[in-house]
């Protein structure tokens, strides 16, 4: 294998170690461009390798960096986070029923397994559920917002009512639309001209078909009656 | 807003660059722009006199270097000190 010369010129060996400086700060950076500008096409050279260095230096440890986050961070970008659970949190009247909801959810925390982690999840809400059945609570809680909320005023519940009729007539609107359009398709197929090459039996060529077979039944008949009275 | 700007011959820019880099010097130390060095220096940090084992070391991975063109290469001070660090033996 090829030696390299160890010896490495002094001035070239400084601009080196000042372009590997002073691309360190904003401030410094700076400087360093202008001193590129204005030097020599070898110092300049120098400088740009030391500031490449150390800018090579700086993504090998971004790099590190975001190997060492958590795995919903992995990918650079965060991820959507997990709701918040305290927003959530259920005011249980029953301690026990607590205490066995916090069981649950620690458990559920400590699960590796995300499909195991939902089927946690969804029980833990059952749970949660159930025990609102039992124990209905007092005012708006977060977890009211899926049922059934506060008592409404008048005017809201003419206002739900109005809409859920334009809901209902929007819903029979389209379904007519779609009726339609089916029975328009439905048509333009029958009445699509057929291929020379089509074999399959068509609608419109049953009828002629049907007699066009009586026919040939007819003839035949009158054929084999001629026959017999000839040989007669 | 009024914008200063001010012009410099090219020595008296250099000058001020060399201001600079001695203030550097004086805050920071000496070794801060002796970060890279040479294979010379090198060798002689590790106390070898064989170009092949200097090769050896840098091919192992075992020191850092920049190799900015085809016939230069610098090392790390930085990690031939590591290295030498690395394989000492304490007291026992």
């Amino acid at each position: 294998m090829e030696q390299e010369a160890t010896t490495v010129d002094k001035q070239y060996k400084t601009d080196f170690n000042l372009g590997y400086v002073l691309a360190q700060t904003p401030e410094t950076n700076e400087v360093l461009k202008k001193m590129i500008e204005q030097s020599g096409p070898e110092r300049s050279q120098a400088l740009k390798a030391g500031r490449r260095e150390f800018m090579q230096e700086a993504i090998a440890d971004k790099q590190v960096t975001d190997d060492k986050r958590p795995a919903h961070w992995s990918d650079g970008r965060r991820q959507e986070a997990e709701p918040n659970d305290d927003l959530f949190e259920v005011r249980l009247p029953d301690a026990s029923a607590q205490q066995k909801t916090d069981e649950f959810r620690q458990e559920t925390r400590e699960l590796a397994d995300p499909s195991e982690e939902q089927d946690a999840r969804r029980i833990a809400r059952q749970l949660e559920a159930e025990e609102n059945e039992r124990n209905p609570k007092e005012g708006f809680t977060p977890s009211d917002r899926v049922g059934q909320g506060p008592a409404l005023s008048e005017a809201q519940k003419k206002e739900v009512e109005d809409h859920e009729t334009s809901l209902r007539a929007k819903n029979i609107q389209r379904e007519g639309r779609e009726a339609s359009k089916q029975l328009s398709l439905e048509q333009e197929q029958e009445q699509k001209p057929r291929s020379i090459f089509d074999r399959s039996p068509s609608k419109q060529d049953e009828p002629d078909r049907q007699s066009n077979l009586e026919r040939i039944r007819q003839a035949l008949d009158k054929g084999d009656r001629e026959r017999d009275q000839e040989q007669e | 807003m009024g914008i200063e700007v001010i012009a410099l011959e090219d020595e008296a820019f250099w000058k001020l660059v060399n201001t600079v880099v001695q203030r550097v010097i004086a805050e920071q130390g000496e070794k801060v722009l002796d970060r890279w060095i040479d294979g010379d220096e090198a060798m002689r940090m590790l106390r070898i006199s064989s170009k092949t084992t200097l090769q050896k070391l840098r091919d192992t991975g075992a020191i850092r270097y920049s190799q900015p063109e085809k016939k230069i290469i610098l090392y790390d001070r930085e990690s031939i000190l590591a290295y030498i660090e690395k394989h000492v033996k304490n007291t026992f």
